[in-house]
């Protein structure tokens, strides 16, 4: 799913700016799933994400004449779904459950056997593991890429970070998930040694 | 697989670049090239494109994804609704303008009547001090109370007014303590 959503729809955006709340309803619908995976990946719960992805486009709609075009409206929308992350951080909170940062089923496909369809459970339940076992900022960076399908450029405003770091840190992280996944031993392994962020 | 290329090193970044699809055109026609060369990089690039198709996966179903974006915007349009227009569409900056012009009106009003009741209040002159100044003729509101300042001005003036002075202090004391002589003619007889 590593696609970026940058239609920005120009016309629903000028109606929208204009005032027309359909218009704003249709860019909701165009960006709500990356939102919501973006904002997951930040809090790592599920139904605080539907509540920060919320309060972004309301947040979008109240200052939605600010916004000037000069990125993309899914750039422009991350800004607010960062401050609004920042913001709801400020607030005490209990800390999310391992129920909570579990991520849906894998998608299933229809076309494969019983017993495919458990092996690829079992293989999406252990990469998983893995990659809530990775270092908070290198988790942030690979399901932001890989689920939500922000580019790096959008990564890089929602954590705030220089799109270098972003680079570096998506690098390292790949790596430390792909060293862990196919336990790769780092005598055999040709090509680098221990990555490191 | 137990030899490392040097030449290799430089290309581990791209790889991971080029699994999740964030490397320029300009530079993975370059990294293509060496992996046609390299069985090495070749294998580790077939495990990283692997390992992001895998990490896709883990989206949740498009059905579930499907219902959350509906959730979002009937959530979404409802708080809208309840929050009005957008700010700063121009009705929006109207409302803006008219709450500053009201504030204002406010503001001042407040001020004109504090500066007004403030006024009032150090014209009025109280009884005592209505006596004084008329008895001691000059109006002078400054003689009306016996303060040390009111001595020393009346001094400055002349003997005349000295006496005035006393004798107008004199008689408030009386009117003030009926049954009591003026402390002034106590103790200056």
């Amino acid at each position: 799913m590593v696609t970026s959503n940058s239609s920005d729809a120009p016309d629903d955006l000028q109606l929208a700016q204009a005032g027309d709340s359909r218009a704003f309803a249709r860019i909701v619908g165009l960006h709500a799933k990356t939102m919501w995976l973006s904002a997951r990946a930040l809090c790592r719960d599920e139904h605080e994400a539907e509540d920060l992805a919320q309060e972004t486009f309301v947040e979008a709609w109240k200052s939605l004449s600010r916004f000037d075009g000069r990125c993309q409206i899914t750039t422009w929308l991350f800004g607010i779904l960062r401050h609004r992350f920042l913001k709801s951080r400020r607030k005490p909170r209990p800390l999310p459950s391992s129920d909570d940062v579990e991520c849906a089923n894998p998608r299933a496909s229809a076309a494969l056997s019983p017993e495919k369809q458990a092996q690829q459970s079992e293989d999406a339940e252990r990469l998983r593991h893995l990659l809530h076992e990775l270092s908070d900022q290198h988790r942030v960076i690979l399901e932001l890429r890989f689920l939500a399908g922000a580019t790096l450029e959008e990564i890089a405003t929602l954590i705030d970070c220089p799109l270098g770091t972003v680079k570096s840190r998506l690098h390292h992280a790949l790596e430390k998930l792909r060293r862990a996944r196919f336990a790769v031993n780092l005598f055999d392994d040709h090509g680098e040694s221990q990555a490191s962020d | 697989m137990t030899d490392k290329p040097e030449s290799c090193d430089a290309w581990q970044t791209q790889l991971s670049w080029l699994a999740a699809e964030a490397l320029p055109e300009s530079e993975a026609a370059a990294l293509r090239q060496h992996l046609t060369e390299c069985p090495g990089c070749a294998a580790r690039r077939q495990q990283l494109v692997s390992l992001a198709d895998d990490l896709s996966r883990l989206s949740p179903r498009a059905e579930e994804l499907n219902a959350i974006q509906d959730r979002l915007i009937a959530k979404t349009m409802s708080a809208i609704d309840l929050a009005g227009p957008s700010r700063d569409v121009i009705p929006g900056r109207c409302m803006v303008a008219w709450r500053w012009l009201v504030g204002g009106i406010v503001a001042t009003a407040v001020s004109i009547g504090v500066l007004w009741f403030g006024f009032r209040a150090s014209e009025t002159p109280g009884p005592d001090r209505s006596v004084a100044e008329r008895q001691s003729g000059g109006g002078d509101l400054e003689l009306a109370r016996p303060t040390l300042r009111a001595y020393a001005i009346a001094f400055a003036r002349s003997n005349e007014s000295l006496d005035s002075l006393l004798q107008v202090h004199g008689e408030q004391m009386a009117l003030s303590s009926p049954g009591r002589r003026p402390f002034l003619l106590e103790e200056f007889p």
